[in-house]
């Protein structure tokens, strides 16, 4: 008798991925700030006139001959809303032109917090699994959720406060550190009056995974950059969280990114990767990842901050 | 190769069991991410792994000195609407180099533990099962308790208890061995609530085991819950009204859930089988559904002919 082979299936009981375009790089080319708008210009031309010599050698560096390559531009809507789109995208585009800069990609930094009804720095802040300091066998909570973040264990002087003072102080330590440390203590979020306010680090560390293609809803894609016709309007809020500029962009998420800032956002950049070294991304999203990578035969690595790149630079 | 594991299973605190999609609200730990349900043939739903990073001494039967620096993986799980387990796991594996690394190396492995040191593998395995506890060693039930007090806390749930029932804590290790003569079950009822499973699987079914002592876990629960309100219900005494009411928890929450094997992988249906052989979880579980049933049914005729027509003095 030849046994008969059943199937059963339920859908709700089943993962659902969905995959995403993926560029080789991306290449982020600034992020714009009122004081920047506000410098004028002539100011913008001279930084993206140095932007544009490092993106040539960032597009050639490491990456295949045909390779996929995506440019991008993030805009602060968040902490302080500048003038209005109408007013500052057309003096953008016409400078990087001039500098020789093609922008594929527009993005607006309130879209990192929250993008098509999407909460995407909630999503980022759920899967934040803290560096273990020695000792961490599981037996206690992990330290309380205060909307810091730091690379080690902070002085016991400073978590005690006033009542604890006469107890030794012990310096902070950073873990992992090689004879000293650099001990990096990151504000990802101040709460005020039941409104929650992110830090720009943490924003732009979920500008980082959103890049990466690394966040999903439920399994559905986050990341769906929209054309863009005709004039800008007079709100922010009116713009897709992002912009498509070139219709033959390539994708606008990349297996790496490149970022090239002025010299001023080492600070939070550094601050981004203490965020992401400490992020566990959905494992099922970082297989599919890994599996189309090796597929096209392009090496990435295992871990998120091996594939985020900068220059930075003066002046 | 080696998974360590612990499962506390309980009962929902809910006056009666919770709908899927209540189910599904309780067990969105992460959001943004997905909640396995299925309906069938018994309702159970899974909730996304929530990550922790360790760095810890490994237990070890030789007493050797092992460290295990890593992430471990927690996710709960609800049966039948009815039954919350809470399952933490550690993949163990020898470390490449002899000193931690940088944090998101441990980070790229998720649910992965990497040992550092002398120790090996089948010495933490029997280590564990064993619990040669050392002071500050790898304390997966830590992590477990405070999962399941999470879900228990929900604002979904009514808080309410329909009966008294024991928690009970699962310790099982599986270790790996490609030689297929190898395999085997060890399932120990150690207190009254404390098991262990040491499990010996085909490299390739590791994963596996994990939904198998889920399951094991789930059903020994079960059957020790039973046990107990048989026992409580002393059933030789009393009327026909408070056997009912002493037995009521069972059939009303209980009864249906017994469905051995019914979530677990093909892989791990041969240890079932086994482990069903040796204990004879399902022979006990009829046989005392069988004395539940036949005590009410006795009752039912007894006040039947008892309204009917007085029985006969002897």
């Amino acid at each position: 008798m030849i046994p008969i082979d059943a199937t059963f299936r339920e859908t709700t009981a089943e993962t659902r991925l969905e995959s995403v375009p993926l560029a080789h790089l991306s290449v982020e080319l600034g992020h714009l700030y009122m004081e920047d708008f506000a410098a004028g210009p002539k100011a913008l031309g001279a930084q993206l006139g140095r932007v544009a010599q490092w993106a040539g050698a960032a597009a050639r560096i490491d990456l295949p001959d045909k390779a996929r390559v995506s440019t991008c531009f993030l805009i602060d809507d968040y902490f302080t809303p500048f003038a209005t789109p109408a007013e500052v995208l057309p003096m953008l585009l016409r400078v990087a032109e001039d500098s020789g800069l093609r922008i594929d990609y527009l993005a607006r930094e309130a879209a990192c917090a929250y993008a098509d009804g999407v909460p995407l720095a909630d999503l980022v802040a759920a899967r934040l699994t803290a560096v273990p300091p020695v000792g961490t066998n599981g037996s206690r909570p992990p330290p309380m959720d205060i909307g810091w973040l730091s690379n080690g264990e902070r002085s016991p002087g400073a978590v005690q406060g006033e009542a604890m003072r006469r107890t030794a102080w012990a310096p902070p330590v950073e873990i992992d550190a090689r004879n000293h440390s650099v001990f990096v203590d990151v504000e990802m979020w101040s709460d005020t009056k039941g409104k929650r306010l992110w830090s720009c680090p943490f924003l732009a560390a979920v500008w980082q995974l959103l890049r990466l293609g690394l966040l999903r809803d439920v399994g559905a894609n986050v990341v769906r950059p929209r054309p863009w016709a005709g004039d800008f309007p007079d709100r922010w809020a009116d713009l897709p969280p992002i912009i498509q500029l070139n219709p033959t962009a390539k994708p606008f998420c990349a297996y790496r990114t490149f970022s090239l800032l002025p010299a001023r956002f080492l600070q939070v950049e550094n601050a981004v990767r203490v965020i992401l070294s400490q992020v566990a991304a959905n494992p099922a999203v970082l297989d599919q990842i890994a599996e189309r990578a090796s597929r096209e035969g392009f090496e990435i690595s295992p871990e998120l901050i091996g594939r985020v790149g900068y220059v930075f630079f003066t002046g | 190769m080696l998974i360590l594991g612990e499962i506390r299973t309980c009962l929902l605190r809910n006056s009666s069991g919770v709908r899927q999609t209540v189910v599904g609200e309780l067990l969105g730990l992460i959001p943004g991410e997905q909640v396995w349900m299925s309906e069938r043939p018994m309702a159970h739903a899974v909730s996304p792994e929530v990550v922790r990073g360790v760095d810890c001494p490994l237990p070890t039967r030789s007493g050797t000195r092992s460290r295990g620096v890593g992430t471990i993986a927690a996710h709960a799980v609800i049966s039948a609407g009815r039954v919350l387990q809470g399952s933490v796991t550690a993949r163990v594996e020898p470390a490449l180099v002899d000193r931690r690394l940088s944090w998101s190396h441990y980070l790229s492995r998720p649910g992965v533990v990497e040992m550092i040191g002398k120790g090996s593998v089948p010495d933490v395995w029997q280590g564990f099962v064993q619990q040669l506890s050392t002071a500050h060693v790898l304390d997966l039930g830590a992590v477990s308790e405070r999962l399941i007090g999470k879900v228990q806390t929900n604002p979904h749930l009514d808080h309410v208890t329909p009966f008294r029932s024991a928690r009970t804590k699962t310790r099982w290790a599986a270790l790996a061995n490609n030689d297929r003569s190898a395999r085997s079950c060890q399932f120990t009822v150690g207190s009254d609530t404390s098991r262990t499973i040491a499990l010996v699987v085909p490299e390739a079914d590791l994963p596996d085991a994990v939904r198998f002592c889920e399951d094991v876990a789930l059903h020994d629960w079960v059957l020790t819950t039973v046990l107990r309100i048989v026992e409580r219900g002393d059933l030789g005494s009393g009327g026909g009204r408070d056997i009912l009411a002493r037995l009521r928890p069972a059939i009303n929450h209980l009864m249906h859930v017994w469905m051995p094997g019914a979530h677990v992988p093909d892989s791990m249906m041969p240890f079932w089988r086994a482990l069903e052989r040796r204990s004879g979880f399902t022979r006990q579980w009829e046989a005392t559904v069988t004395r539940i049933r036949d005590q009410l049914a006795m009752r039912v005729l007894t006040a039947f002919y008892d309204e009917a027509s007085p029985v006969p003095q002897r």
